[in-house]
């Protein structure tokens, strides 16, 4: 079971299908909106500010990093001299199952200027001492040169590997989180909000009460329980959790707003002339609480982001062969207390988190004005 | 008016608080005594000498009990001296039939039964503690106590009647029987258990008594039994003294003797360790009181014995306090020593009456910055050297010692360096398909892992190069580990005159290995990557990752794909038990100073999954086996290294697992700590051990000089900002 899992997310070919039928479903919705007026103005409206064009702009960029690392294939295996490697016996190619992303391949100097051990931002040496035999042949305890000296902008980690190629590489990590979550999040928390808001009643109470129980439990809790049941817990599960662990506080807004407009008049008029209900929720309640769903998703993005980190601290992290920036985070901290100390981990990490939290923030914010009626008769 | 004058006292106030204050972080006057500070990071949970098997217990437990013997404090090698006995049994041998054998090194198939008779020094007293404490007519006072009798009570040092007695030779056999006690669960019970006469039989008894007893009470108390909760309230002591036990007897007050089944020297050993101890009856029928258990005062944190100290305050998680023992009998600074422990001024204190420490403080620290930092001020009299602050501290120099950096030296800090007598290896699992097996490719492929697994790196990368390379299962210092060239694995390593220290072979003699293995560039007879599978317990811990990604690179190097599976520790071990996992890394850390203690874990009949015991990579190998029961009864000499180096050879060749190192422990001392010469075999050192505490007193003044400016500048800045808040209220009392 579990196999099958890693096996099935491990293939490039299921990621890149899964990537591309994401953003079709996304380039679809979006032109369906773009052609609705309401949209139309707070689009208009949120971009006429310089701050969003600028958050826009960014989270663009973390959005592209992230699908060039989610899009990948399966090369033929190669030997050290680059060469195909055939079957012994049917001498056909071999396929690699491990397989690269486009974003590996574009960063492959940066993952091939790996160094021994620590050394700082656009050093020439590494940054502790080391015994080791000069190229003339004496053995010292000094400051080894690094083999690729100032080629690394954010200095290297322990094991010598560029930080900034982590930081890239953890990108992919962090939206995965952030944004396949919400998508979990989504269906769930639409369907029993617009349920227990329309049709009310006993409908209305077991909703209630599955969302009242599962959010009086701690969030962590349920994480942890779950997390043990895997022999090699790893991102598809943790995002697994993390989805029906938060789903509650989107249902919430759903359902008020839903029984908001269930009195509306126009719902009123569906009922009157006899429209089916299912018809009313998909095509008057459904659209008009699409706002909501758009600014909770985009505000709740960067608290799925974070929780990640705190994930990590506690031992509940992504697997080993995975960068993420919790995981960075958390091996950094026992370096600060050095003498002198290793900042440029953590600095990088927070600033890369940084660069994505507060855009989606501000973004989100923005979004609440432009798009929530009451807020933008301010 | 009124403002300015509050505004002064205010002033004058905080300036006296701030003189009168500074960063002792104890009482005035505590550190002029002969007291000895130090830190811990780990919680002691278990203090039961029967129970316990962690290093940062034993350091409580060996200073309060005292075993039958005890290494010699300067000796090296290390050597046995007798601690509560008159002197060290010889063992008397006997043949198959029961007859006496009067050679005195017989072969050890004509054997059947060796026993040690030792005798125990008269005079020698418990601790004061309550359990001995008799009324009038000779009875215990605190026998059938209720919770009402020791309200307020948290240690037994804490009641008011307190006795002693003095040790028998009983109470050694007690302990001994003990160990047999399935409740307990003994951690050396099953090494024991192979050679102790009877041991398992009584093992057996006690677990029949256990289930009657509990037969009897649920049929007493019919359905509605609660088996956990009434064992709480009426808890039962097994009857030790009822069944018959051949292995230890008492045969007077002062005599006992142990019976084994076959040679085994290492026995003597083990009775150094803190399993060996006396433990008095009254102190068991003490503890077992219901009224006791509920308020925790048990055997697992309330230590009793002969010892040099006596444990008086115990607060797991912040602080813990031992005191001079002021029954200890009659125990001197050992005159002689080594060559150069003269110099060394290690016999200064030559023929004193020890303990010298008054009182020892332990406090707790989780951080290793905040504990280093203490250190350095003075208030901790010993620390290790964390690697964090490895750098700053020590300056290592090619081709001489490490030393010390300028700052330590002018606060006239001592470093000691000893190789721990510790293994760190990453183990092969023998059963498994890939990784495991006999045949030569199988173990090329071990082989060729170990070499593109380069500890030396390792050593550089994650410890400061503190350490020494493993070639095979004996560390240094112990008899069978053979130094420098001739100590060379030949299958993975090589001799560097130069650094004068063992280096892998090169990564293209890994890959002819691995052609040789059968997976050419790493690749299966399918042309797919060769995946092996690295099991741990460390999901949580910070510093795993980098070093799996480490691994993970370094085995790359000959096309091998690691990947990590990762699990609790609960099914980690359930995996060890069941032989279903590829690599593990562990370590062992000596029990005595006898290869032994090393190569048993190779030894097929210790095999975890076969019989639960300590050989965890399942490596059985014949030839081994054989040489492994030879070697074990020998004496030290160069017979026993011919068949250690026939044994090292096997391993070395079928490489059960790496050799991954030996780490070096690098220990600092104040200047006003004396005695403290490294041994790595006792943990009841605090007692040779002398403060001067009139120099460190006058060090803590030196270093702790108050910087009083920063805090004079703050409260100018505070003062400044209330000038404006000050004008606008005059200005508003004036009406402007």
């Amino acid at each position: 079971m579990k196999e099958t899992i890693t096996a099935i997310w491990n293939n490039w070919y299921f990621q890149d299908f899964l990537v591309l039928s994401l953003a079709g479903t996304l380039t679809f919705v979006g032109l369906k909106l773009a052609k609705r007026d309401f949209w139309q103005i707070a689009f208009r409206q949120i971009f006429q500010r310089w701050s969003v064009r600028i958050c826009f702009t960014i989270l663009t960029l973390y959005t592209t990093v992230a699908v060039l690392d989610s899009i990948g294939y399966h090369p033929y295996l190669r030997d050290k001299d680059g060469d195909i490697e055939l079957h012994p016996e049917t001498k056909q190619p071999v396929v690699d199952s491990k397989g690269v992303s486009v974003l590996d391949i574009v960063l492959r100097p940066l993952k091939n200027n790996a160094e021994n051990t620590f050394s700082a931002p656009l050093s020439d040496q590494e940054f502790a001492k080391m015994t080791f035999t000069t190229e003339e042949g004496e053995v010292v305890r000094d400051y080894k040169p690094l083999d690729h000296p100032g080629k690394h902008l954010l200095g290297t980690d322990r094991i010598g590997d560029d930080v900034l190629y982590l930081c890239l590489k953890g990108i992919r990590t962090g939206m995965v989180i952030g944004a396949l979550t919400t998508l979990l999040v989504i269906p769930f928390a639409l369907f029993f909000g617009i349920v227990a808001g329309y049709f009310g009643g006993w409908v209305d109470d077991v909703v209630q009460y599955i969302y009242t129980t599962l959010s009086s439990i701690p969030p962590i809790l349920l994480i942890v329980s779950f997390m043990v049941l895997f022999e090699n817990p790893g991102l598809p599960q943790l995002v697994f959790i993390m989805g029906i662990t938060s789903w509650t506080g989107l249902c919430r807004v759903l359902r008020g707003e839903t029984m908001k407009l269930r009195e509306a008049e126009y719902v009123q008029a569906c009922e009157a002339m006899g429209v089916s209900r299912a018809m009313i929720m998909i095509r008057h309640i459904v659209p008009n609480v699409m706002h909501l769903v758009l600014i909770t998703v985009v505000l709740g993005f960067s608290g799925r982001v974070l929780a990640e980190v705190v994930l990590s601290y506690i031992g509940i992290s992504v697997g080993a062969e995975t960068v993420s920036w919790g995981s960075m985070i958390t091996g950094a901290l026992p370096e600060l207390s050095r003498d002198p100390a290793i900042w440029w981990q953590i600095v990088a990490t927070f600033l890369f988190m940084l660069g994505l939290i507060l855009p989606a923030n501000l973004f989100g914010d923005a979004l609440r004005d432009a798009l929530d009626p009451r807020l933008r008769t301010r | 008016m009124k403002w300015t004058t509050r505004l002064n006292a205010a002033v004058l106030i905080a300036l006296a608080l701030i003189c009168g204050c500074s960063n002792n972080p104890y009482r005035s006057g505590e550190t002029e005594e002969q007291t000895y500070f130090s830190s811990f990071s780990r919680a002691p949970e278990k203090l039961d000498p029967a129970r316990s098997y962690w290093m940062h217990e034993s350091a409580i437990i060996d200073q309060v009990y005292e075993a039958a013997f005890e290494y010699h404090f300067l000796n090296r090698p290390y050597e046995i001296v007798p601690l509560t006995t008159e002197s060290i049994p010889k063992p008397i041998y006997y043949d198959k039939k029961g007859k006496l054998l009067k050679r005195k090194d017989p072969a050890p198939e004509k054997i059947g039964r060796v026993e040690y008779v030792i005798k125990v020094k008269p005079g020698i007293m418990y601790h004061d503690h309550p359990c001995f404490a008799k009324d009038k007519q000779g009875e215990p006072i605190y026998a059938n106590v209720t919770l009402a009798d020791i309200k307020g009570y948290d240690l037994p040092n804490d009641f008011e009647c307190k006795g002693t007695r003095e040790l028998e030779a009983r109470d050694y056999v007690l302990q001994i029987k003990r160990l047999a006690d399935p409740s307990i669960s003994c951690p050396i019970y099953s090494t024991i258990k192979n050679y102790m006469i009877g041991f398992e039989e009584l093992h057996d008894t006690y677990a029949k008594m256990f289930e009657d007893e509990r037969a009897k009470r649920k049929k007493a108390a019919g359905a509605s039994y609660n088996q956990e909760k009434d064992e709480q309230e009426n808890p039962f002591i097994v009857d030790y003294l009822g069944p018959e036990f051949e292995g230890a007897q008492v045969l007077d007050k002062y005599t006992y003797k142990i019976s084994l089944n076959a040679k085994y020297p290492q026995i003597l050993y083990w009775m150094c360790m803190h399993f060996f101890v006396p433990m008095p009856i009254e102190a068991l029928e003490f503890h077992c009181q219901a009224a006791m258990i509920e308020k925790h005062i048990v055997l697992n944190r309330c230590p009793v014995g002969t010892g040099p100290y006596v444990l008086t305050r115990f607060k797991p998680n912040e602080v813990m306090e031992l005191r001079r023992n002021p029954n200890y009998h009659d125990d001197f600074y050992p005159s002689e020593g080594n060559p150069g422990d003269r110099e060394a001024g290690y016999l200064d204190d030559a023929g004193k009456r020890l303990p010298m420490i008054e009182r020892q403080v332990y406090r707790m620290e989780r951080e290793s910055m905040s504990r280093w930092r203490k250190f350095l001020l003075g208030y901790y009299d010993s620390s290790g050297v964390a690697s964090d602050v490895f750098d700053s501290a020590i300056n290592m120099q090619m081709g001489s010692e490490a030393m010390l950096s300028d700052e330590m030296k002018d606060k006239g800090i001592k470093l000691l360096t000893s190789v721990s007598p510790d293994l760190t290896y990453t183990q092969f699992n023998m059963l498994d398909d890939v990784v495991g097996g006999y045949s030569e490719e199988q173990c090329k492929l071990r082989q060729a892992m170990s070499i593109a697994i380069d500890h030396n790196e390792y050593l550089d990368i994650f410890m400061n190069s503190r350490g020494v390379l493993g070639q095979g299962p004996i560390p240094p210092g112990l008899f069978g580990y053979r130094d420098g060239k001739e100590g060379t694995n030949p299958y993975i390593s090589k001799w560097d005159p130069v650094r004068e220290r063992h280096v892998r072979k090169s990564i293209e003699y890994a890959e002819q290995l691995m052609v040789e293995a059968g997976y050419p560039n790493g690749r299966k007879p399918d042309g797919t990557p060769l995946t092996v599978h690295y099991d741990h317990s460390s999901s949580g811990d910070p510093g795993f990752r980098a070093q799996f990604k480490w691994m993970h690179r370094r085995l790359q190097l000959i096309g091998i794909e690691l990947k990590e599976r990762g699990t609790d520790l609960t099914r980690y071990r359930q995996k060890r038990q069941k032989g279903n996992w590829q690599i593990m890394r562990n370590g062992w850390v000596a029990d005595y100073p006898d290869p032994e203690n090393f190569l048993f874990l190779f030894y097929g009949p210790n095999s975890r999954v076969k019989t639960g015991g300590p050989n965890s990579t399942n490596y059985d190998r014949e030839e081994y086996n054989v040489l492994f029961k030879e070697m074990e009864s020998m004496q030290n000499g160069p017979e026993r290294q011919a068949a250690i180096d026939k044994m090292m050879k096997i391993v070395q060749h079928d490489a059960p697992s790496i050799w991954d190192l030996h780490p070096v422990s690098f220990q600092l001392f104040h200047s006003w700590y004396k005695n403290n010469k490294p041994h790595n075999m006792s943990s009841n050192l605090v007692k040779y051990q002398r403060i001067d505490p009139e120099l460190r007193r006058q060090m803590q003044l030196k270093w702790n000089k108050a910087i009083l400016l920063p805090v004079y500048l703050l409260i100018a800045l505070g003062l400044l900002a209330i000038v404006p808040a000050a004008i606008t209220i005059y200005r508003r009392d004036r009406g402007l």
